[in-house]
């Protein structure tokens, strides 16, 4: 069984790399997820899960190749070093292309793991799980079956060191409690879902998630198809997240050069109305992808990207900063060990307004509260087309009414920041990274009977 | 096939390790996956990655309660330190249980392979995606962008267990894909078009990358001249080269074994009832040699097979796990599943497919007076306990007194899965296969969808035209 420290192998591996001349920058990620599944007041699974690899990143006669193993061994960790660097000559070439150079790094201002996390016992994070689920069912004599009530713990570190002289690392922790329960009326059914996040378990309000969850699902219950026109809209804070993240892609300076980015060429423009002001924020405190640095192991900092309603900036790494010669790096982000970092959020952040969304149902006045999409992955992030299918309710003289579904929501994201008439003060924080109040949008068209 | 990655003896001593308080069922899971992955965009090469990944996840089963976990130290002293702390994990101690001996089995192979790509320099994989790249720049002056992405996966498993399975198997996935945008003035749009299979570089034999960009260069340059889809209730064409989203999110996660055994999905408990028409059939089969979603064994060890799903209308089985054929007392159909060593196994599609019918597809599409026609679906959703689902039309037009008329875009078609299955009213006699990588809880797989023309006499369409 090995035992080395990783700070010795990425030592080790960066002394081999500046022994032969090599540029190049190594990922270590060590993170483990627990898990605890029960269903019908009985434990389904428990598990344990750890992701741990190296990605390594070499510079290479003006290209760039990158290369990861699981095996942390000091041969696989060589043999993969050298695959880097035999891929990296089929690439580029292009200037800007280099390794980040190190900047100062302040840690973040408020814990990001849990003290805690260690003294939750296995026993005490079923018996948090089961309260999810006994909560549900307490809610409403409808709610009859449970897909899944789980808690899962999250608790990681991540390593980035080049021959450039950075040496990051940051540790973090997010315990997830979830929930999808069935309320059942005649012969119909529906679904609702609910999660929240904390840093550690014990911050978790399980009857919350429970009540919430069951909520959802009985408001779907004899969901009738929505009218067909156009007609305002008031987007829940969590379609609204949906939809930012959709669009989030698209500040992503490599794609602006690329040309496929609907914001390309319109930096300094109005593209949203003057209520919208969307920031990326990976120093939110509290906020799901806070963190000190970023994929290439830069400081991250908050990045204003729409300030009432005109595009401020995009997101950056090394590469795209240097071949634009604008912006910050800091926005890197790493999916895996094993793929290479790209250019992406943190914590995306619609910032609120001063209405709650009872108030955008007023203003509505007639219309639809869409409270469940799906198909947020077919949104089109070049052109910002959307066509989505929705569940929710019927808005009649300001207030929430019949429950609707079958609902075909079709428009772009662009013309939707346009017409987004009030941003609500309910901000909610979500799991994706990032928050999002709700919103109402003066006119979208919605497709049903 | 090279020598196992652990040894039979050494998997004997894990297992009755694991057993050493009790339990039901002990299983190892070795995954070895080696991958190349290139991307080819500006008309450079931007991205080019390499690598392997190899580990194990270890599950014990002990009457109703699962537990797993996963690591990639394959040696044996490792395995069993692991094992013995899954066996603590049980609540109470009871008495060992011991493995039944292996009986060995080597998955039967599915797919072949005849140009092994990890024998083909790089420069070869490079050009293949040159030559997408150039073809779709040539093929209109709107085309602004050609996006082009190769990768090989080489994915081997070996599975052992306490009821004394042993088996093994090694599928090797290329893909090919390719994605333009185009533009006039500040109209743009995008189209994507994927190559895959469970086979070597002979693929792009089959399917040059030109043919790909070429075609993705036209719907994308067709979309810029598309009016918005209409928004209402319409009837649909959905032509045999539009692949089978609708099939995979209108039936096929409804006929999921844990949707079932949970009584979630809107098919639980309606074996031998009518559930679609008459002329629909729906079978997934993980036996189609070359197919994406084909392999010799599941990631339980059970063979693939050929499921009858549907047949003629009425609902015949369900698509299981070992566990949820278990617990419904039945058999695995080998669709038991995982994205990795890092996941638990649950029932996946494989290739799902609505068979062909007797109609012409020309006829169907002649009988249709005023109607919209889909030549390309995209992505999908469904809520299973409602039934209800989405998909997305990538590539649709308006027919019009029987003829296609003007292209549509950004189309969704949305219904009830079993709502629209038994308003299906023409089959036609031809298929057509699209391929996917498949989401749920968290996990992806390799699939492809399947299905002949289809006429539904009516469904709603979202789309913004007023």
């Amino acid at each position: 069984m090995r035992d080395e420290p990783f700070e010795a192998i990425l030592a080790r591996t960066l002394e081999a790399m500046r022994a032969s001349g090599t540029a190049g920058e190594i990922y270590l990620e060590d993170s483990r997820q627990s898990k605890v599944a029960v269903s019908d007041q009985t434990v389904e699974s428990l598990s344990d899960r750890r992701d741990l690899g190296i990605g390594i990143r070499v510079f290479e006669a003006g290209g760039v190749g990158f290369a990861f193993t699981t095996d942390l061994d000091a041969d696989a960790v060589r043999v993969t070093v050298r695959a880097a660097k035999e891929i990296a000559r089929h690439t580029g070439p292009d200037d800007a292309w280099r390794l980040p150079e190190p900047v100062p790094v302040e840690p973040l201002p408020f814990p990001n793991e849990d003290p805690e996390a260690a003294s939750v016992s296995a026993v005490d994070r079923i018996e948090i799980a089961m309260t999810i689920e006994q909560a549900a069912r307490a809610t409403d004599p409808r709610i009859r079956k449970t897909r899944e009530a789980a808690l899962e713990d999250y608790a990681g570190r991540t390593w980035v060191a080049s021959t450039a002289g950075i040496s990051a690392s940051y540790a973090y922790s997010r315990a997830v409690g979830r929930l999808e329960v069935t309320a059942t009326e005649g012969d119909r059914s529906q679904v609702g879902y609910h999660i929240e996040f904390a840093l550690g378990a014990a911050s978790l309000d399980p009857v919350e998630i429970g009540r919430l969850g069951a909520i959802k699902a009985l408001a779907k219950l004899g969901g009738e198809p929505a009218k067909t026109g156009r007609m305002p809209v008031v987007l829940d804070r969590e379609i609204v997240m949906g939809l930012m993240d959709a669009l989030s892609p698209a500040f992503s300076a490599r794609r602006v050069l690329k040309g496929t980015s609907v914001l390309a060429g319109r930096l300094g423009e109005r593209i949203a109305s003057s209520a919208v002001r969307l920031v990326d924020d990976p120093k939110l405190p509290g906020g799901f992808g806070s963190a000190p640095v970023d994929g290439e192991g830069l400081a991250t900092r908050c990045v204003p990207l729409i300030e009432e309603g005109r595009l401020e900036g995009y997101l950056h790494d090394t590469f795209s900063h240097l071949k634009m010669n604008a912006g910050e790096p800091g926005n890197s982000v790493r999916h895996s060990y094993d793929s290479p970092p790209g250019i992406g959020t943190m914590n995306l952040v619609l910032l609120p307004g001063t209405e709650p969304s009872e108030a955008l149902a007023e203003r509505a006045c007639d219309g639809v509260w869409v409270k469940e999409v799906m198909g947020l992955h077919t949104v089109d992030p070049i052109t910002g087309d959307f066509s989505l299918g929705g569940s929710g309710r019927r808005i009649e003289n300001g207030k929430a009414g019949a429950p609707v579904d079958r609902m075909a929501l079709s428009g772009n994201l662009l013309e939707l920041l346009a017409g987004i008439e009030a941003v609500g003060s309910d901000l909610k924080l979500f799991t994706g990274g990032g928050g999002a109040p709700s919103v109402l949008v003066g006119e979208l068209s919605v497709a049903g009977s | 096939m090279s020598d196992p990655p652990i040894s039979r003896d050494t998997a004997c001593r894990i297992l009755n390790t694991m057993l050493s308080r009790g339990g039901d069922f002990a299983e190892i899971f070795v995954e070895s996956r080696i991958e190349t992955a290139l991307s080819f965009e500006g008309e450079t090469l931007e991205v080019a990655c390499t690598g392997r990944d190899r580990g194990v996840g270890l599950r014990l089963i002990d009457g109703d309660v699962t537990c797993f976990a996963n690591g990639n130290d394959l040696t044996e002293a490792a395995l069993v330190e692991q094992g013995r702390t899954l066996a603590t994990s049980l609540v109470g101690d009871r008495p060992a249980a011991t493995a039944t001996p292996f009986e060995p089995r080597d998955a039967r192979r599915v797919s072949t392979v005849r140009v092994d790509p990890s024998e083909e320099p790089v420069e070869r994989k490079v050009e293949i995606l040159r030559r997408a790249d150039r073809a779709g720049r040539e093929y209109d002056s709107r085309v602004e962008q050609v996006g082009a992405r190769y990768r090989d996966t080489l994915r081997s498993v070996l599975i052992a267990n306490s009821e004394g399975l042993w088996a093994r198997d090694e599928v090797l996935y290329v893909t090919l894909s390719v994605s333009v945008v185009a533009r006039d003035g500040d109209n743009v749009r995008q189209a994507h078009k994927a190559a895959s299979g469970t086979c070597g570089l002979e693929l792009v034999e089959d399917q040059p990358p030109e043919s790909l960009a070429r075609e993705a260069a036209r719907v994308a340059c067709l979309q810029l001249d598309a009016d918005p889809a209409p928004a209402g209730t319409f009837t649909v064409v959905l032509s045999s080269k539009a692949g089978g989203t609708m099939v995979h999110e209108a039936c096929g996660h409804g006929l999921e074994g844990d949707f079932i055994h949970k009584g979630l999905s809107v098919y639980a408990g309606r074996i031998g009832e009518r559930v679609a028409s008459e002329r629909v059939t729906v079978i997934d089969d993980g036996t189609l040699p070359g197919k994406r979603g084909s392999f010799g064994v599941d990631d339980e060890g059970a063979p693939s097979e050929k499921t009858v799903l549907i047949d003629h209308g009425i609902l015949k089985g369900y698509m299981h796990s070992r566990e949820t054929a278990h617990r419904l007392g039945q058999r695995s159909t080998g669709n038991g599943r995982r994205q990795s060593y890092r996941h638990l196994p649950i029932p996946r599609m494989r290739n799902t497919l609505i068979a062909p019918g007797t109609d012409d597809p020309a006829s169907i599409l002649a009988s249709v007076e005023d109607g919209i026609l889909v030549t390309d679906m995209g992505g999908g959703e469904v809520d299973i306990v409602s039934g209800n689902f989405v998909f997305h039309c990538t590539e649709a037009y308006r027919i019009r007194h029987g003829k296609v008329a003007e292209p549509l875009r950004d189309a969704i078609l949305t219904g009830t899965g079993p709502d629209i299955l038994a308003r299906i009213d023409r089959v036609g006699s031809d298929l057509g296969f699209q391929v996917g990588t498949c989401g749920k809880d968290g996990q992806g797989v390799p699939v492809a969808d399947a299905q002949p023309t289809l006429r539904i006499p009516e469904i709603v369409v979202g789309g913004k035209s007023r």
